[in-house]
């Protein structure tokens, strides 16, 4: 059995390198394909995320595997780049190594954001569309089946993604959750149409929210952004008639300056009747005077209160990490033991049939021979027989399991194989 | 058979102290929340908390065989009854959002009742069971009954929407075992506690005062208007007024911190108006007139 990975992620290589490697789903099919028709025996799955491009290759016989520096120059070819510029740049794992990737990589804890979902949707995918285009087989299935379910394992038993990192997340999940029950009822204003207020947007879409209006200083960008996302856009004019009837505000503009100072503030208000209001502001500098916070039913937050959450939930994802490594340990561990022991299921098999072959042609030469037997004779005989030969078949059989296990490292199953002279 | 005597007669051993026990066992486990973690902390919480209704239910039922101390019929079984209602309304709570503090909240309230029952109103004379049965006495009792439990619940309601607002105005990290429902969520509990307890406490006021003036008018002035009793009901009759009106015409006091200020004044109100009725001899007076006047009616028909 030979399972190996070449590829490259966020820890090893450029954004500019990753983006020249990245298959879109289009492409990942056809180089498996291509993979396919160069080396027919093996089993491919492709990984590619904004993060890293990972291709997984296996069989059951090792010699079948293309190796790294193929697979690489396959990449290569693909992308039409240079091979001999990337081989430094891609890494390869083989054997237990690139199982423990692969599990690690599922469980999200070589993710640049450790603990978020997306990733194993992705894994899942990659190894679905391979397994559609019949790129897949035993050993892939095996592996990509146990990445799932160790991953499904990580998630409960440690607290590792239940804790959010990013700003966009923390803030609607950590923050907004504490003030709102929902958020279909609630009129949500996002001030900007940066990278942040983009995503945050997502996350609240993703709870429920459905009236969010758009403000933004350039008109067509806040147009853009809206229509992406199903909003409302409005022009930069409407903002203070916007803040006296929202519940939410995300800002997250790059302006120098306050866009709303406190005397500003107070005349909105008053027409509010203290009705509660959650101001997100994620901009540096901030948007918002903060002496807002003072006004009754306000809650004012800027990016230095979240990202002291961020902070203490990486603390608390980091405290986790050790348990969840000695879960991806376990697994790759318990996975290679079980697929060795695979391995060796047909020559113990084709070792007990040889055994069982030798003792039926002597039975049958002695009953020949003492013809007199009655049927209880010969019952005795051939259980005498039957315990004769899996006492001899016991102690090396129980050898090669043992060392199977251990990794083979004394390559007992290759002498097994010469000493009975067991052949495929 | 026997083994129903049996446990006919266990159960007669049901007393105050059963559930008084159970309800302080889980506020410790309560209090626990905030200093350490047990997997096992909840069921156990659970099953304290209903072995602790089912004891104060069972007391109930063996305290119906006289009917001087069925729940309804002295001040005593009242407040017994409405510690039972929040510590009902606890556990349902508790299992519906098993990760919230509500029990720091509504358990020393449970408990206060408890102690305040045992303490000053265990020795008040009862109310006379003939005298409760009237409709206006029964919509009396009932309505006040079900409206200060609406009150209760509306001050612990209350007292988290003011934890809650200045944590997250502070910008407060939660404390472990501390964690508390979302603001929206309590605002929406304090106003419908609040306009339930302040419509039902008018409604139980003035049906007192229909009984009263018509049981007067019936035993022609033999009982009067108890001063103290008056001065009471006014002062509640006036809050309530204030507080539908104020939230009438006043917006803000429909939301935010306002409706929380009113929940926890309408409980301190309805408590302190409570302890002046305590101090009379409202009920007693009650069951004495109801008395008379039957007395009268009974001479009137022969």
């Amino acid at each position: 059995m030979n399972f190996q990975i070449v590829g490259c992620s966020h820890h090893t290589s450029s954004l500019q390198l990753r983006e020249q490697l990245a298959f879109s789903p289009d492409d990942a099919r056809l180089a498996l394909r291509q993979l396919k028709e160069q080396f027919p025996q093996a089993e491919a799955v492709l990984l590619s995320t904004c993060n890293r491009v990972e291709l997984y290759t296996g069989a059951a016989d090792g010699d079948l595997v293309p190796s790294p520096r193929e697979i690489t120059e396959f990449i290569a070819d693909f992308h039409g780049l240079n091979a001999v510029q990337l081989f430094s740049e891609l890494f390869d794992h083989s054997g237990e190594e690139a199982v423990q990737h692969l599990f690690a990589t599922a469980a999200s804890l070589d993710s640049m954001v450790v603990g978020e979902p997306q990733i194993l949707a992705q894994v899942k995918q990659a190894y679905e569309m391979a397994t559609g285009d019949n790129c897949t087989g035993p050993l892939t299935h095996g592996v990509f089946q146990a990445a799932m379910r160790v991953a499904k394992r990580v998630a409960t038993e440690t607290t590792i993604n239940q804790r959010r990192t990013s700003i966009a997340s923390v803030a609607i999940n950590d923050f907004s959750s504490q003030f709102f029950d929902r958020y279909d009822d609630k009129k949500i204003l996002v001030i900007g149409a940066g990278e942040i207020g983009t995503e945050t947007m997502q996350y609240l879409l993703d709870q429920g929210a459905r009236d969010i209006t758009v403000i933004n200083r350039n008109w067509e960008r806040a147009q853009e952004l809206a229509n992406n996302i199903g909003a409302t856009p409005l022009a930069w004019d409407q903002l203070h008639e916007q803040l006296s009837v929202a519940d939410l505000v995300v800002s997250t503009t790059g302006a120098s300056e306050h866009i709303v100072t406190a005397e500003q503030f107070e005349e909105l208000h008053r027409s509010r009747h203290q009705k509660t209001l959650l101001v997100l502001d994620l901009a540096v500098p901030r948007d918002f005077d903060p002496a807002i916070a003072e006004f009754i039913g306000v809650y004012l937050y800027s990016i230095d209160d979240l990202q002291g959450v961020c902070q203490e939930n990486r603390q608390a994802r980091e405290r986790e990490w050790p348990k969840a490594q000695q879960i991806i340990h376990e697994e790759a561990a318990r996975f290679m033991a079980d697929a060795r022991h695979r391995s060796t299921s047909p020559w113990i098999h084709q070792l007990k049939t040889q055994a069982d072959s030798q003792k039926e042609k002597e039975l049958l030469r002695l009953f020949n021979k003492i013809d007199h037997l009655d049927d209880q004779t010969r019952d005795e005989i051939r259980q005498s027989f039957d315990r004769l030969t899996n006492k001899l078949l016991h102690p090396p059989l129980e050898s090669l399991r043992h060392d199977t296990t251990q990794g083979g490292q004394h390559g007992l199953l290759d002498a097994l194989k010469r000493l009975f002279q067991l052949r495929d | 058979m026997s083994a129903l005597t049996n446990i006919t007669g266990w159960l007669s051993h049901v007393s105050e102290t059963c559930f008084t026990a159970c309800y302080i066992l889980v506020l410790i486990l309560e209090v626990s929340r905030l200093f350490f973690r047990v997997a096992v902390r909840h069921a156990l919480i659970l099953l304290v908390t209903a072995a602790g209704l089912f004891a104060q239910i069972i007391w109930f039922c063996l305290s119906t065989r006289t009917p001087e101390t069925t729940p309804l019929a002295s001040w005593y079984g009242w407040c017994m009854l409405i510690a039972l209602a929040i510590a009902f309304t606890y556990l349902l709570v508790r299992i519906r959002y098993p990760d919230k503090a509500i029990g720091l909240f509504l358990l020393p309230l449970v408990l206060s009742l408890i102690a305040a029952a045992m303490i000053f109103l265990r020795n008040q004379d009862p109310f006379v069971t003939e005298a409760i049965l009237s409709f206006w006495s029964i919509l009396h009792l009932s309505a006040l009954l079900v409206g200060s439990i609406a009150a209760a619940l509306g001050f612990a309601a209350g007292i988290m929407y003011l934890v809650q607002a200045f944590r997250l105005k502070k910008k407060l990290p939660p404390r472990q075992g501390l964690q508390l429902p979302n603001l929206e969520s309590l605002q929406w509990y304090n106003y419908v506690l609040l306009t339930t307890s302040t419509g039902l406490l008018a409604i139980g006021l003035l049906a007192g005062i229909i009984r009263k003036a018509s049981l007067l008018a019936i035993s022609e002035s033999t009982t009067t208007w108890d001063p103290m009793v008056v001065l009471s009901s006014g002062i509640l009759l006036v809050w309530l007024m204030v507080t539908g009106l104020f939230e009438y015409f006043y917006k803000p006091a429909r939301q935010g911190r306002k409706v929380a200020y009113l929940t926890v004044a309408s409980f301190l109100i309805l408590g302190a108006v409570m302890a002046l009725v305590f101090t009379t001899e409202h009920a007693v007076d009650l069951d004495k007139a109801d008395a008379t006047a039957q007395a009268s009616s009974l001479e009137v028909k022969r």
